[in-house]
């Protein structure tokens, strides 16, 4: 299929191995996001409706891999129907992410539903829109 | 005569005809990801595709400048004017077709050269990862040489003549771990995190929306069951199937209403694609300065060619301008020796009209032209109209017109026709093709 193409869309190709519609992170659990990615000048940003809670500007000069530890108290007050938090994306300078969403608990192991999110997203076009997103409940 | 003006013929068959069959392709629906067909989306699959339908003003990638051709030293280049820099991994340039090549069917050589920037070589010998961004920031030294071998075939022969190169691209203001482009980079930064709250902003709101609408519904979607807000979040508008029974089920107004939703946010997503748009612009419209080093053994009683070349590159808004000034030493075996210079110039024109792969580099319009002085030798003067055409990521085809007042040899005007095959491989494994690093 000509949709095949990553060079014909203006969204990011998405290949997803697993991504789950929401997570509840309970006391003493946080979410680790590793971040993997292939290109110079790596752009990412994590945001929920009311604020970012971490870029990659924040987390020091360009490397591949990112590991960033969300804390349950990150969240800006208890939400027990969940927020929507949303993973962007810039292909301006970079040409691949891979996105990686635990659900780990105070010693870093996994635990509950595991894997919020595991997936690739490639593009070529700069200005292609990129964002994956699920909603994270915290009672 | 009569072959030639059937060569000729062809050529310009091809010019036609080349956009014609690119446009003939079928189009994939640029506001959905590659790997997503409609029918196959999820909530937030549909939010992009609605967010990408509003915005009307795409990226038009330019950087005309990246040579993956046969150096111009190689007499049978397809370009006059030498460029700044060379493929970040590996360019490969063939020129299938000399239209002016009376060998025809009977040549079995055609010139073929390989060239590759020594961040390649060190990445292939130590093993790196040439895609790590620490790894490449920390290397731009090694990014900016490249090399050039293969071998140039003179026309109406088979005679294979090598071609050894190197490129050092001295000033590069197109890097984007440059200092001087780390104001543009962060705007795009700042605009992605609005961006990112503004997705949150919308999804949520929509999602809320379609739970309350679907909560008042006698008749539910096929598929779908509506229990708990929870368990709309984590089992339906994160089902594609389930998701796209929704879509099929909500009317026109409802499909308006979510519309409203995504436009009263969508300022966020404008300034994104407006503030990357405008840095990809300004760093790639800054100037390059890089100096060759290029020599062609000839066979027989021609004369071996030696060039340094100075080159110059400046982008002007989506066109740009390409500078060279070389000196040309040709050692004869006769002992005739000859030194010379050279000075070119290139406009590259992006047809802004064609634009038949989206967003990829467009078809390209160059207008280049050489005057060459050398020792007792009247001067030549060349001009090429050249048509570049993109067929996918790193492939491209190049068709190029020369006149020439060939005083070299005889007295009377010379036109060629030319077409040949350009392979980046850095582009078609998607290697270093970032918006900015196309270091010419």
């Amino acid at each position: 299929m000509a949709n095949d193409q990553p060079a014909a869309s203006n969204i990011c190709k998405k290949t997803r191995r697993v991504l789950l519609g929401g997570v509840q992170v309970d006391d003493g659990q946080h979410l680790h996001y590793s971040v993997t990615v292939d290109g110079s000048k790596p752009m990412f940003s994590l945001a929920c409706r009311h604020k970012k809670h971490f870029n990659a500007a924040d987390l020091g000069p360009p490397k591949k891999n990112y590991d960033v530890v969300w804390p349950r108290s990150s969240a800006d007050e208890p939400s027990p129907d969940g927020e929507d938090y949303t993973f962007s994306m810039s292909f301006a300078a970079a040409l691949k992410y891979t996105l990686v969403v635990e659900l780990h608990d105070a010693t870093h192991n996994r635990v509950g539903v595991g894997v919020i999110v595991d997936a690739d997203y490639e593009s070529e076009n700069p200005v292609a829109l990129c964002n994956e997103a699920f909603v994270i409940r915290t009672p | 005569m009569g072959n030639r003006i059937v060569l000729h013929a062809t050529l310009l068959l091809a010019i036609l005809c080349f956009p014609a069959i690119i446009f003939a392709q079928p189009k994939p629906n640029p506001c959905l990801p590659p790997n997503v067909a409609e029918g196959q989306r999820r909530l937030t699959d549909y939010i992009e595709q609605r967010i990408c339908e509003n915005l009307k003003a795409r990226v038009v990638q330019t950087d005309p400048t990246k040579q993956s051709a046969p150096p111009a030293a190689a007499a049978n280049s397809t370009s006059l004017v030498e460029r700044s820099s060379a493929p970040d991994l590996l360019g490969l340039g063939l020129d299938f077709l000399n239209l002016s090549d009376v060998a025809g069917g009977k040549k079995s050589a055609t010139p073929k050269t390989l060239t590759f920037s020594a961040y390649a070589l060190k990445s292939a010998l130590s093993s790196e990862d040439p895609l790590d961004p620490e790894i490449y920031n920390k290397n731009a030294k090694w990014r900016s040489v490249s090399f050039t071998v293969g071998y140039d075939v003179p026309e109406n022969t088979n005679t294979r003549e090598p071609i050894v190169g190197i490129k050092w691209l001295a000033y590069n203001g197109r890097d984007v771990g440059t200092s001087a482009n780390q104001t543009e980079i962060g705007k795009i930064q700042a605009a992605l995190d609005n961006s990112a709250i503004g997705f949150s902003k919308i999804r949520g709101d929509v999602r809320l929306y379609l739970f309350a609408l679907l909560q008042k519904r006698a008749q539910l979607p096929a598929g779908v069951t509506i229990t708990t807000l929870t368990d709309f979040n984590d089992n339906v508008v994160s089902d594609p199937t389930k998701f796209e029974s929704i879509l099929k089920a909500l009317s026109d107004d409802e499909k308006k209403n979510i519309d409203a939703i995504v436009a009263k946010n969508i300022s966020a997503f404008a300034t994104l694609d407006a503030d990357t748009k405008n840095a990809v612009k300004t760093i790639r419209t800054r100037p390059q300065l890089a100096l060759a080093f290029t020599t062609t053994q000839r066979n027989g009683k021609r004369p071996d060619e030696y060039s340094g070349v100075l080159t110059f590159d400046k982008g002007m808004g989506t066109n740009s301008i390409t500078m060279n000034g070389s000196f040309i030493f040709k050692k004869s075996p006769t002992g005739k020796d000859s030194k010379g210079g050279q000075f070119a110039a290139a406009v590259h024109l992006p047809l802004q009209a064609f634009k038949p792969l989206g967003y990829t580099d467009p078809v390209l319009f160059s207008l280049e032209a050489n005057a060459t002085g050398m020792t007792g030798v009247a001067p030549v003067y060349k001009a090429q109209a050249k048509l570049t055409i993109p067929l996918m990521p790193g492939v491209e085809i190049p068709i190029s017109v020369s006149v020439a007042n060939r005083t070299e040899f005889i007295k009377e005007k010379e036109v060629k026709g030319k077409f040949g095959f350009t392979f980046d491989i850095s582009k078609a494994l998607k290697a270093f093709r970032d918006g900015f690093q196309k270091r010419e």
